[in-house]
Parts: structure tokens; sequence; C-alpha cells
């Protein structure tokens, strides 16, 4: 059942999220779009293409301090602060959901995860995007309120007690919409078999897709940099001048990386970029499929978007489908 | 919550030097159950964390043994430490050697180098538990006699089990002759001196990456079936929990899955070794 909001009437329910939370939205930033904090309601971009990083920038930030070291004792540092996205497109409220597959017994994310409030909006999907193919178009409780674009208004759909609380806001209609499932349809560029694709890769390892591929990748990382789902880490300790004072922390680190898989003495199980390159792809397609059930690609077309080499997953995926 | 991450602190009791870069460190622990195998993150504060084997048997109570060698950044700090001081644990992790599965059975244990250090772990469970398992043993190859580990223990050793011994060279890192009297050449030539068939026998393989392959075709040579081959697998595991994706090889992680891995599954998985 959904619930319509005139868009003029977006504003209050900003002001309300606003009340109780540090509220995360799309901007425009020249000719990008990014998720910042943003403190006024015109701030915040309703119709926006993809932003640049993906809401993981604020869920697992970049580098996050886990433990305080305080005179050589380690002290858990657990974040306090509720967070609420204002406006995400359906894969990266997906790429949340997947994300809590992974994380849901770390103590960081789950602290920030359960204060977190998640408003997703309606998308006009761009040319990059294959969210369908991903499983990634359709509406799961990984979002709290949903507002799903029709005509000069929204119809927002809650899907949790949070979702419900808002949705119960006199800002919103007392007309309801009955709609089984909220999804995104539209036409892919390339329409994916991913989990036929994710088997394959096991069985045609030495397809020669990852040879030419990897000629082309200059292992930037840009790709996992910005995917929504990318959530390798490295884990450091970073001491202040003060003895016995510092910090162990967790950042993003990318399996695209030559120290990736190094171990001490020096040997590197994926010392060929090849090597490296795949994995990327096994890891989404295949082993986390293994894992959990579906891809830890949400189809967000960000990696396209960001590679300098004009590298397209879809094409490497297609080639290896024998599309 | 529990914090999944969080180490506990831990007494060093004792550190006994093995080699001019291997010690080993004797840590204080209270409840701590595991199986050889297995591996421990050990933190530093302010250096980092590592993940390092047990290369104490779970007989031993009150205490686990970690055998070092000082090649990277926590595993030197962790030298320059000595007994009364503090380190920081986690774990166990991993699964370790499926004794439940080779019980009654003969076992060649090959080991290069620190590898000896997990092997270690399971030789003396299964001596400790000998009624259980059939022939034992243990070929045992490092690069000079200077680099053998636990040679205090050798005597026992080739009382309890057929122990053969071989370093690559005779010769002292100085370049300097050593005396040595025993085997020269790599680990696989002593497979020659088994007068025993170990076909029936489970192989368990540690070692450097280089090793493997070689000694997986002695063990074939010798008509075992990949699946009686276990190995022992190396990665730089920084969670040790499944979630950093050091340690993934394909579908498996090294954190969870392994260390040890059946021959027959980790050959499957192209990168393994």
């Amino acid at each position: 059942m959904g619930k319509k909001i005139k868009k003029e009437n977006l504003k209050k329910l900003f002001d309300d999220i606003s009340k109780e939370y540090r509220v995360i939205a799309p901007v425009k930033r020249k000719d990008d779009y990014v998720l910042m904090e943003v403190k006024d309601f015109s701030e915040v971009a309703l119709d926006y293409p993809t932003t640049v990083l993906p809401p993981k920038k604020f869920i697992m930030p970049y580098k996050e301090p886990i433990f305080a070291l305080d005179g050589g004792e380690f002290k858990e540092i657990i974040p306090e602060e509720k967070i609420a996205f204002f406006g995400l497109h359906m894969c990266d409220v997906n790429a949340i959901g997947r994300l809590d597959l992974v994380f849901w017994n770390d103590p960081y994310y789950k602290a920030r995860r359960e204060k977190m409030l998640v408003v997703g909006i309606s998308c006009k999907p761009i040319e990059t995007c294959f969210c369908k193919s991903t499983g990634a178009n359709v509406l799961t409780n990984a979002c709290d309120l949903f507002l799903k674009a029709d005509g000069d208004s929204y119809v927002g759909f809650s899907m949790t007690e949070k979702g419900r609380k808002l949705l119960s806001q006199l800002y919103f209609g007392p007309e309801t919409v009955d709609v089984k499932e909220v999804k995104i349809d539209y036409d892919e560029k390339l329409h994916l078999d991913v989990y036929a694709i994710g088997k394959k890769i096991l069985e045609d390892y030495n397809n020669p897709v990852w040879e030419e591929t990897a000629k082309k990748c200059l292992a930037c990382t840009n790709c996992t940099l910005v995917c929504p789902l990318c959530y390798c880490f490295d884990v450091i300790d970073e001491t202040f001048v003060v003895p016995n004072e510092g910090q162990r922390v967790r950042c993003w680190d990318s399996c695209l990386l030559l120290s990736f898989a190094r171990v001490a003495g020096g040997h590197n199980f994926r010392k060929d970029l090849k090597a490296r390159y795949r994995n990327v792809y096994t890891h989404k397609f295949k082993t986390f499929v293994d894992e959990f059930g579906v891809p830890s690609c949400v189809g967000c077309g960000r990696c396209i978007t960001f590679c300098p080499a004009d590298i397209d997953m879809r094409e490497t995926l297609s080639k290896l489908g024998g599309a | 919550m529990e914090n999944i991450y969080k180490p506990f602190k831990s007494k060093i009791l004792k550190v006994t030097e093995q080699t001019c870069d291997t010690k080993v460190f004797r840590l204080e622990v209270k409840d701590f159950k595991y199986s050889p195998g297995q591996f421990v993150e050990l933190s530093i504060p302010g250096v980092g964390e590592a993940p390092i084997s047990i290369t104490s048997s779970p007989h031993e109570e009150g205490y686990i043994d970690l055998c070092v060698r000082r090649i990277g950044t926590v595993t030197n700090a962790l030298h320059r430490m000595k007994a009364g001081d503090y380190v920081w644990i986690r774990g166990p992790y991993g699964v370790g050697f499926p004794f439940e599965t080779i019980k009654g059975k003969d076992i060649v244990y090959v080991a290069g180098g620190i590898g000896m250090a997990p092997l270690r772990s399971s030789l003396n469970y299964v001596l400790h538990h000998k009624k259980e398992f059939g022939k034992i043993t243990v070929l045992y190859g490092a690069r000079t006699p200077a680099d053998l580990l636990y040679k205090e223990e050798f005597d026992r050793w080739a009382k309890e089990c057929n122990f053969l011994v071989t370093v690559d060279s005779d010769k002292l890192p100085d370049g300097k002759p050593s005396g040595w009297k025993g085997n020269i050449g790599v680990v696989t030539t002593l497979f020659a001196k088994l007068n025993y068939s170990i076909k029936d026998a489970i192989g368990i393989v540690c070692g450097p990456p280089v090793m493997y392959k070689f000694v997986i075709q002695e063990f074939r040579k010798a008509g075992m079936p990949d699946s009686s081959i276990y190995i022992s697998l190396e990665r730089h595991m920084k969670c040790g929990v499944g979630k950093c994706q050091h340690c993934q090889i394909n579908n498996r992680y090294v954190c969870l899955d392994g260390p040890v891995f059946n021959y027959a599954d980790a050959k499957q998985l192209p990168e393994s070794i």
C-alpha cells in the first residue's frame, strides 16, 4: 500500500527526518552528483543520474577507526551517528541490503545500520544501468521508505516500522495506492543472465576475455572504489606521536591492487593483472552468489562510467556468456 | 554484541630461539579450544595484526605456542619482545586437520621450512594419540642445517615415528661447512627412502608454494589418490572471519574453509597454490 505525497511536501518530510538524523542526499557538484551531508532541502537533487560514490562512503567509511589504542589496550570505537539517506536509487538501496548479508555481525557496520534510515526515490535509468540483470530493480526491506514518482507527486511505500511511522505523517495523503510490487522497469541496453555467466567463470577459467580486458585495464581501482558492493578492506594500526597511543583503522582496499594477495616473504598469489581482474568478477558473480544467493553487483553502472580505460563490465560478462 | 575483531590480552610466557630468524613464543591462554591446523590473529598495538598458525598441540594446556619467522612488520616487532611482555590475540580461526576422517590410517607428513610450524601441531597431536593412527612418517626439509626447526624434538620424533630430515645445502648461511652428516637434497628426495607403500596413507603437506607441486607428484607416483592429500595454505588473512576478502580463492575462504584443504578440492581452485 502506498500513500501520495505532493512534491512541495517533500520538504516537510526532509525537515522531519533532519530533526533526528544526519541527512545524506544527492547534491549537484559541478558536472557530477555526489552523496553528501545536506542541511537544507533545497540542496537535494531529486532527479539525478547516479552519484559518483555510493552509500558505502557513509556506511563503511573509507578510513574508519575501529579501536583506540589507549595505553596499549584495544578499546572499541562504536559509531554513534544516526544517518538518514534521502533519495537513494533502487540499485543503491539494494546494495545496502546486500552489504547487510555480509556485515550482519560486524559491530561497526551494525551500529550504523541499526540506527539508519533509508529513503529511496524513483530514478530514470540511464544507458549504463543494468540493475534488472542483477535483480536489484525491486524494492526490498533494506529501504524504510520509497518514494515512487507519479506525475507531479510521489507515492510513498513503507517497508519497515520506521517507514510506516513517516508514512503516517499528515503530509502524506490519506488515499492509498494499491501496488503489489514496486520495481524499476526499462529496456536494458544489454540484458545479462548473470547467474548463468557466474557459473561459467570457474568452468571457463581461461576464457580469452580476461587476457584481452586485462590488457586495457590500468588497475587504477576506480571501479572497485565507486562500486556500492566492493567491500574488501585492509586493517592498519596508526600511531600518534605519544607512545602507546593511536588507533586501528579499517580502510577500503581493492583486489585489483598488486599487493592484495601478497603474503609475508613476497609470494603473490595473484601476481598477474589478468588474475586480479578476473577475481573482481569471480567474487561478484560466483563467490558472492554461492555465499548469499545474489550477485554482489546491483548494476548501478558506476564502474562503466568511471573506468578511464572504457571497460564495460556488461561487455566482459556477455563475452563470458558467449553472447 | 561481541566484537568479532577484538583481540584479548595474552602474556608471553617464554621465548625460544629456533634459528637466526625464527622463534617460538609461548602465550598464556585460558579455556582456549583449538584444533591442529588452526591459526590466530596476533596483534601488537600500534604495529598491526597478522595471522599466525598454532604450533602447539591441544593436549598442552594453559598456553599456545606460535612459531614465527621474522619477515614482516608484526613479526619483526614480535621478535623484539620477551617473556613477560603482552601481545593480543583472537581466534582460533579456520578448519584444522580432519582427524575424524583420517583415524586409523598411516600418515605421511611433508614439511618444508616454516611449514613445519602448523604441521608440528598436528604431528604432536597424532603422536599423543598414537593408538588411533597407523604408521607415521615425517619428511622434513629445510634450506640448511641452521634453518631446521624443533631440533630439540628430533630424538623423540625419531623414536616415536619414521622421521627423515634433509637439507638443501649442508653449508651454513655464511658459506662455512656445518658438519652435517644427514641427507642433502630437496624434501622430495626423501620419498626414495621410504621402504613401505604409502598408497593407502594420508599425505599432509605444508611448505613454500613451490614445494606443493613436486610433493604432490611424489604422492601420485606412490599411488596415493588426491583425496588422501591435505595441504595447508598460506594467505594474509586480515580479518579471519570471511569478510576482508584477502584470503578468498574463487569460492573458498582460507580463513573459513581452510587453511587445511583436501587436495581433491584445492586442485579445483586455480590460484590456490
